[in-house]
């Protein structure tokens, strides 16, 4: 499994649970879910490029 | 049958057959998400045991380590802690003899990272059962 492959499952997995937590509503749910699936992956790249610009 | 809340003066009360608030949070601390179940939000409960069931096994596939609860360890123990955090699934584990943990294989740091995560997140579930269960989140009735 790759580094970007157990990002993505972490996020998946995480994401609903933080959204069933956090929100009441079905539909507020499932934004919450996908926004949280997308700040973690995005983050992440983000900050992985940040690491490569300053590492180079 | 469980134990029933009748008292009108705490907060919460206001339907009368509301679950004593530890019966769903010993049950969330058991098994994840079944404290859910028992206060009528099946959904959310499925959601979460399916989150952190899969976390906690993800963990264990990936060569994490259930950390033993050593006191000359502090980083180790609060590690040790966290992951106990899922219940039946630790212990299933602890017995199954699984999660020995391998140092060596790549995704090691992540495999303990997801067990942890896995723990904490079902403290989190215990802590919303907590609130339903005393009122102080949502109507159980209302909630998927």
């Amino acid at each position: 499994m790759s580094h970007f492959e157990a990002l993505l499952l972490f996020a998946a997995l995480v994401s609903p649970a933080l959204a069933c937590l956090l929100r009441e509503e079905t539909g507020a749910r499932i934004r919450f879910a996908l926004w949280s699936f997308a700040g973690f992956t995005g983050f992440a790249v983000a900050v992985g490029w940040l690491m490569f610009a300053l590492g180079a | 049958m469980l134990p029933r809340v009748n008292d009108p003066g705490t907060r919460g009360s206001e339907r009368p057959d509301r679950p004593e608030p530890l019966a769903p949070c010993a049950l969330a601390l058991a098994v994840p998400g079944l404290g859910h179940v028992l206060l009528g939000r099946r959904g959310t409960g499925g959601v979460f045991f399916a989150s952190i069931g899969l976390l906690f096994l993800f963990g264990l596939r990936m060569e994490g380590e259930l950390f033993p609860l050593d006191p000359t360890a502090p980083l180790t123990l609060l590690a040790g802690l966290a992951e106990m955090g899922v219940g039946t699934l630790y212990v299933a584990a602890r017995l199954a003899g699984w999660g020995e943990g391998v140092p060596a294989a790549a995704t090691y740091e992540y495999g303990y990272a997801f067990l942890i995560v896995a723990g904490l997140l079902n403290l989190l579930v215990v802590l919303d059962a907590w609130d339903i269960a005393t009122g102080r989140k949502g109507d159980e009735a209302a909630a998927p």
